[in-house]
């Protein structure tokens, strides 16, 4: 996970003020396709200056959100309300809503400072102050002097800024952006996003924005909304949804898991699963859902699973020691990770600060377990689990 | 594995441009040849030596091969403009419809391509004539006494003409606006256009080139047309090739029937030579091709 230094920003964040334009709010928007529901009784209030990032595979609803946000489709159910203001069946061009596309959507018989120049056009904006306010802009996303290329004459990353001027220039209150940096490459896409970040807190936007990249959505995000078959399956920080995951399918989607499958015992404190029971804290029973003799997991981030050789003591924190052969070592730079198998078919995945040579397990058999601190318990309610749900969305799914 | 993809096409690349795939040409470059080019250049060579370039003198004998050159020019402008207000309407619909109404409307452009011309005409002129169907409905509903003169004129002509060339029109165009961005629209109402200034600004500017494609193509076409025009319209109004026609199979002077091919041919291409400056000629071919 990566975490960035907010304090560098020249100026103080502004999130919620009072009187801070941008507060946005989805009540139980729905659409459907057909038979295909696309997007289910969606909830969502953000406050001005938030940044929420929609975050879920393909096909969950996520882009249908936003574009039933900047008014393209037309939702069947529910309200779209941006400061007090029903904008259900305002068309896109009143609401004054900015928004960046996946490919840019540059307008190419144009040349950049035409593009940028367009929103103001539309508002009859004088054309003195429309070459000021063009030129602001391009100032803003450091691209001073490419005002008169064409974007064909411009590199995707470049292009992307200019989108984002676009988008901008005309003053709006809230900024949505669709995968706008999934065409680039690793690099650009990280300088690109503390770009977008530190334009967006400069100018106290309220943004959307949708990846399927959680990486990128835990480190631009004040908040960030999970979607799953056309649903919020949760909404948290990031660092909520990655400590206490409230499903199956979060726990999985958002970073890695070790998730043990079994039935709940709440009376006894355990699991009842297939490499034995294991125990849970008291405070991860407080959660709804979990029901005596309901099914359940505990979901174990690799990073918090310890591994002991296979005489060790038990310790009191243990909520569960499990025997296990060592399978497979990948080495990844900082850190090891470890696949040990437990029992047929059944592995876990430990992940250790690269341990010195001294630490390294000496023999295939080894004892891993956890804190009772670091098992989550989740319901099981029969959902797949994300890396499920990929793969079946690897059949074609239209855009 | 891409090592040795680059490697392959580096070795492709060698290869000397005349390899075995220009043989698979070559029935079809002997065909041109034997059946296109030779007779053509005898032709020309025939408007000058049958009995000599006098030939060309024909414009000056008489006003109306000038005249008939003129309609012809003015025939086919009419006939692309038509094309033009009912193919771009109707192009812009197939792009936005559904895929069934899509597949309805370009089988219904595409019959004209399916059947023969000839019984096309005929048809029309069923349709057209004093005591035809058209002029039959109007007077049996009482709307006229006198049938209204619909063929043996221009508008027979252009009637014509246009049903035939219309796909000429409407596929260029569809292929363009097809190759447009779908979120280009959007975005710009999402800037602050109302659909009408988004259309204006930035759909009709990125769908000019298939326009301009679609009308240089029904305008060559137009201008060599014969059978329709020779059925539809009237001496008044016939088209250059009825000329021709007349001045080979009736009048027998081959060298001055030679001579006037030669200038409709001249003309034609100095026409898409300044129509090429604003059309890539091979944008309005490569605009026929469908998925």
């Amino acid at each position: 996970m990566v975490t960035v230094q907010r304090s560098e920003d020249a100026a103080p964040r502004r999130i919620g003020e009072p009187g801070q334009p941008g507060a946005l709010s989805l009540r139980g928007v729905s659409k459907l396709y057909g038979d295909v529901v696309a997007v289910r009784d969606v909830d969502l209030e953000v406050r001005p200056g938030e940044f929420v990032t929609l975050l879920g595979p393909s096909g969950s609803g996520k882009t249908t959100t936003l574009r039933i946000i900047a008014g393209f489709i037309r939702p069947d159910a529910g309200t779209v309300v941006l400061d007090g203001q029903d904008l259900t069946k305002v068309p896109p061009h009143r609401r004054g809503i900015g928004m960046v596309f996946q490919n840019y959507a540059l307008f190419p018989h144009m040349t950049v400072a035409g593009n940028i120049a367009f929103p103001l056009e539309m508002r009859r904006v004088p054309k003195a102050q429309r070459a000021r306010l063009v030129e602001d802009a391009l100032r803003l996303v450091r691209l001073e002097g490419f005002g008169d290329r064409y974007p064909r004459q411009l590199s995707g990353g470049q292009q992307q800024r200019v989108a984002l001027a676009r988008a901008l220039v005309f003053h709006p209150s809230v900024l949505l952006m669709d995968e706008p940096l999934g065409a680039l490459d690793k690099k650009l896409r990280e300088a690109l996003q503390l770009e977008v970040m530190r334009v967006a807190h400069q100018l106290g936007l309220t943004v959307i924005y949708v990846t399927h990249d959680q990486e990128e959505a835990l480190v631009m995000s004040d908040r960030i909304a999970v979607y799953s078959h056309g649903r919020i399956a949760q909404i948290g920080t990031g660092e909520e949804l990655y400590e206490r995951p409230a499903s199956l399918f979060v726990a999985d989607f958002i970073g890695e898991s070790n998730i043990f499958r079994g039935i709940l015992r709440p009376s006894a404190g355990v699991v009842e699963t297939a490499v034995g029971p294991l125990r849970a804290a008291a405070e991860a029973w407080a959660r709804e859902g979990l029901r005596e003799g309901g099914a359940g997991a505990v979901v174990v981030r690799p990073e918090r699973m310890w591994m002991r050789a296979p005489d060790a003591e038990p310790r009191p924190s243990d909520a569960a020691a499990l025997r296990g052969r060592i399978r497979e070592v990948i080495y990844l730079g900082s850190t090891r990770k470890y696949v040990v198998e437990l029992a047929p078919e059944i592995t876990a995945v430990v992940r250790t600060q690269g341990p010195r040579l001294a630490d390294a397990p000496t023999g295939p058999e080894v004892l891993v377990g956890w804190d009772l601190a670091d098992g989550v318990l989740v319901p099981d309610t029969g959902e797949e689990t994300a890396a499920e749900e990929a793969e079946e969305a690897a059949a074609p799914v239209p855009r | 594995m891409s090592q040795v993809a680059r490697q392959g096409r580096r070795a492709g690349s060698i290869r000397s441009p005349l390899d075995a795939w220009a043989l698979l040409a070559m029935p079809g470059f002997l065909f041109l040849v034997v059946f296109f080019l030779v007779p053509l250049v005898r032709m020309g060579l025939r408007s000058l030596t049958d009995p000599s370039p006098a030939n060309y003198r024909i414009f000056l004998e008489s006003p109306i091969y000038l005249r008939v050159l003129w309609t012809t020019i003015r025939t086919s402008l009419i006939v692309t403009v038509v094309c033009l207000l009912i193919g771009y309407p109707y192009a812009y619909v197939m792009h936005h419809a559904g895929p069934k109404t899509r597949a309805a409307l370009t089988v219904l452009v595409l019959v004209p391509f399916w059947s023969s011309l000839l019984v096309r005409t005929y048809a029309w002129t069923v349709l057209l004539q004093d005591s035809g169907v058209i002029n039959s409905v109007l007077r049996d509903l009482g709307l006229i006494d006198e049938p209204l003169q619909l063929m043996r004129n221009t508008l027979g002509v252009t009637i014509g003409m246009s049903h035939i060339l219309l796909p000429f029109m409407v596929l260029p165009i569809w292929a363009t606006m097809r190759r447009i961005d779908p979120d280009l629209v959007p975005a710009a109402e999402s800037l602050g256009a109302p659909p009408r200034a988004a259309f204006r600004k930035v759909f009709l500017p990125l769908s000019l080139p298939g326009v301009f494609a679609g009308c240089l193509l029904v305008f060559v076409l137009a201008l060599g047309f014969y059978i329709t025009p020779a059925l539809l319209g009237s001496p008044q109004n016939a088209m250059f090739s009825e000329l021709i026609v007349n001045m080979v199979s009736e009048r027998l002077r081959f060298g001055v029937g030679s001579a006037l091919a030669m200038t409709l041919l001249a003309v034609t291409l100095v026409l898409l030579a300044i129509g090429s400056r604003f059309v890539r000629l091979g944008d309005a071919l490569g605009g026929m091709e469908s998925r």
